[in-house]
């Protein structure tokens, strides 16, 4: 049952929203619209969440369900209702046509990019290979639990809050990670909850950051094709950008650096349609040589989604807000641009133009992304007095936001201290590292973008200057901005989006060197087999996988798993966590009494009991707190204080599980 | 020169920019390590 209401909540969302768009395929191209669809889909798991949580305090599944479907049903009513009024046809008529013309509309599509890849041997083999590399993620994702160090610490304890509570609130600050849990924007985490609400268990929320994936390579074709490369390459651009170590990796991990990237590409994608950039060419010239042309009636929408596509990005990390800048300052100019160009300049002053533009940006870019995004941070501006609590912002020697930390609290590496802004990022993309992890910090962004892409850039960027491609020069400004405005950008996983560039560059190298193109594409095929055969972590060993497979859904635990990138530091935690995710059931109340490695682990793998921390010097009224909070059982450390405590309640406390350092004693009902 | 030996000189220019990259790259000290690493974990997979 909650299989099959994970399935058929997801089917209507998101088919919902594509029926939506296919109304407006004169506007959106094929691709733009499965975008869209993914973007209006996660706003609206997004919002439902959040009032759910924030305004209604009631963040279940039966809730969740009901409200999607409703919301669901009035797009598809809107659609059909909408289409009716230009059709004499009957309703039942109308939707089989409706049906049937999206059913062509994919098969169509299907058919062009199998003769498309058919025609290219290279290309097909590419292509293999990448649904190869996503049936090998997804097996992965489903058969492993969430091993990443980040998940485990605050990614999926965030989810674990937001579950045991039934809302979206501030949690008590009982440890150093619980402030971040407090303060860190959750958008994405929202989506980690709808993957593990429905089916009470965590088993594909892992596998959450693959669709965003799968939605950047679609991504990097979108703005190939705009940048008027041939479809071919486009694809082999968008194929490309996915063989990437990090974006592998991180693809079955619950972290959100990909999806960071990729929403920061999908933003810029939306804001490359034709209909905002700039006046068709063959519109007619008006007086003085400008083109008076008007803004198509839809022309705001492609703006619209981008502004909702960078609020996502915005409550997504605590960089969000760079990336909204940058793109803000990319939409203002544009528009000031494309106005200046399309107004008599005697009838309209610069002033004038600026102003419309900036409204314009306000409207339909602003205002939609400070609505998806903008909540964490004036939650925090409320509550902690400071959006970005808990960084100090200071301006010229004045503080503008008290916060704890002046600077990134993360030290880079001593290695990366010791070079140079330019030579840091040299250093990491030689990628001196014995092994790729999904945080990769001195490696990740792989071969082909070291060997194939930055040559591309450089080559895209000089064609580019002498064909005048403003539209490419334009995207060099806009990632060179970002990356070069990133605190931390020696680090991959969190400029993953200048691979989206280098694909780009390739595609347009390719386009150019058309008739010798073998060459390029065989190198390219040959990183990308490579980079298909050493993306592998130590974190999941083929022994690990062999052992995984003869277990039983239960029993696939991160202790049983142990994975590398914890097991020396999380060894002595197996035992409890272990007993946790066997016994503890919905309903229990699980008191812990010390700072835990991680927090994870206290939940079972559905997120269904509670834990909460109890700490006194008192022993009575500890003892009293634990009867105030309902606790069912306790996590102590063996020989503390709370362990002699229970030992002299004879009889109200029984032990169900001892190692050398921890006990979990059971509250025995009769102590009520 | 005309267009087409102009582009000949400059894929031949790219073609070679890219194999200077190539040798920088696998050249790096820790790739021999790292590739025994993956050496390792194919072996492991396929026994």
């Amino acid at each position: 049952m909650n299989i099959v209401s994970y399935i058929i909540i997801n089917l209507f969302l998101f088919t919902s929203w594509y029926t939506f768009f296919f109304r407006y395929k004169e506007l959106l191209s094929f691709v733009d619209r499965i975008i869209s669809t993914f973007i209006l889909g996660l706003t609206q798991i997004i919002v439902t969440e959040m009032l759910l949580g924030v305004v209604f305090k009631k963040l279940y599944a039966v809730q969740l369900l009901l409200i999607n479907i409703f919301l669901s049903s009035v797009v598809l009513i809107y659609v059909v209702s909408a289409c009716r009024k230009q059709s004499e046809s009957s309703c039942r008529n109308y939707i089989r046509s409706l049906v049937a013309n999206i059913f062509k509309e994919i098969s169509d599509k299907a058919v062009w990019f199998g003769t498309v890849i058919k025609n290219d041997l290279i290309l097909l083999l590419i292509f293999i290979l990448f649904s190869i590399s996503v049936c090998w993620i997804i097996f992965l994702g489903y058969l492993f639990p969430s091993y990443t160090w980040d998940a485990l610490w605050y990614h999926l304890p965030i989810a674990g809050y937001l579950l045991q509570n039934g809302a979206i609130c501030e949690v008590p600050n009982n440890s150093f990670i619980e402030q971040f849990i407090n303060i860190f924007p959750k958008n994405i985490e929202l989506l980690f909850i709808w993957n593990i609400i429905f089916l009470e268990n965590d088993i594909v929320t892992d596998l959450s950051q693959l669709f965003f994936t799968i939605t950047g390579v679609l991504t990097i074709y979108s703005i190939a094709v705009k940048l008027k490369i041939n479809k071919k390459y486009a694809i082999y651009s968008s194929l490309l950008f996915f063989f990437t170590p990090i974006i592998v990796l991180q693809s079955s991990t619950n972290y959100v650096d990909v999806a960071v990237s990729v929403l920061f590409l999908m933003a810029i994608n939306f804001l490359m349609s034709d209909n905002i950039v700039s006046p068709p060419l063959n519109f007619p010239l008006g007086k003085g040589g400008h083109r008076g042309v008007k803004r198509d009636m839809w022309g705001f929408a492609p703006v619209l989604l981008s502004g909702l596509t960078a609020g996502i990005l915005l409550g997504s990390k605590g960089s969000g807000p760079l990336f909204v800048g940058i793109l803000s300052a990319a939409v203002i100019i544009r528009e000031f641009i494309w106005r200046s160009k399309s107004s008599e300049p005697e009838k309209v002053t610069a002033i004038k133009i600026a102003i419309k533009s900036f409204s314009f940006y306000l409207i339909f870019f602003f205002i939609p992304a400070f609505l998806m995004g903008g909540y964490w941070y004036i939650k925090n501006w409320m509550i902690y007095g400071n959006p970005v609590y808990p960084m100090e912002i200071s301006f010229l020697n004045s503080t503008i936001f008290k916060g704890l930390y002046q600077g990134i609290i993360e030290p880079a590496p001593e290695v990366i201290n010791k070079l140079n802004a330019v030579t840091r990022p040299l250093y990491v993309w030689l990628e001196n590292v014995e092994y790729y992890l999904y945080d990769s910090r001195l490696g990740g962004l792989g071969p082909v973008w070291f060997i194939l892409f930055l040559p591309s850039i450089v080559f895209s960027f000089v064609y580019a200057l002498i064909k005048r491609n403003y539209r490419f020069i334009a995207l060099l400004i806009i990632f060179t901005a970002a990356f070069l405005m990133h605190p931390r950008n020696w680090n991959p996983r969190y400029v993953i989006f200048i691979v989206g560039l280098g694909a780009l560059s390739f595609g347009l190298v390719s386009d150019y060197f058309q008739e010798r193109k073998n060459a390029i594409r065989i190198i390219a095929f040959l990183l990308a087999g490579y980079t298909f055969l050493i993306s592998n972590s130590p974190c999941v060993t083929p022994k690990q996988i062999k052992k995984f497979m003869q277990l039983s859904v239960n029993e696939r635990t991160i202790a049983v798993h142990a994975p590398f990138n914890i097991d020396l530091h999380a060894r002595q935690e197996y035992g409890y966590w272990m007993w946790i995710s066997r016994n503890i059931s919905r309903g229990e109340t699980l008191a812990y009494t010390f700072e835990p490695l991680f927090l994870s682990p206290l939940w079972n793998s559905a997120f269904s009991n509670k834990i909460v921390y109890i700490k006194d010097d008192k022993g009575d009224k500890w003892l009293k707190m634990l009867k105030e909070k309902d606790v069912t059982y306790l996590l102590i450390r063996k020989n503390s204080i709370e362990d002699k405590w229970i030992g002299s309640e004879k009889g109200k406390y029984r032990t169900v599980f001892s190692d050398e350092n921890y006990k979990i004693a059971k509250v025995m009902q009769n102590e009520y | 020169m005309n267009t087409e030996g102009r582009e000949n000189i400059f894929f031949i220019l790219f073609i070679l920019i890219v194999l200077v990259m190539a040798v920088v790259y696998f050249t790096v000290p820790e790739r021999a390590l790292f590739l025994e690493n993956q050496i390792k974990w194919w072996k492991e997979f396929i026994e």
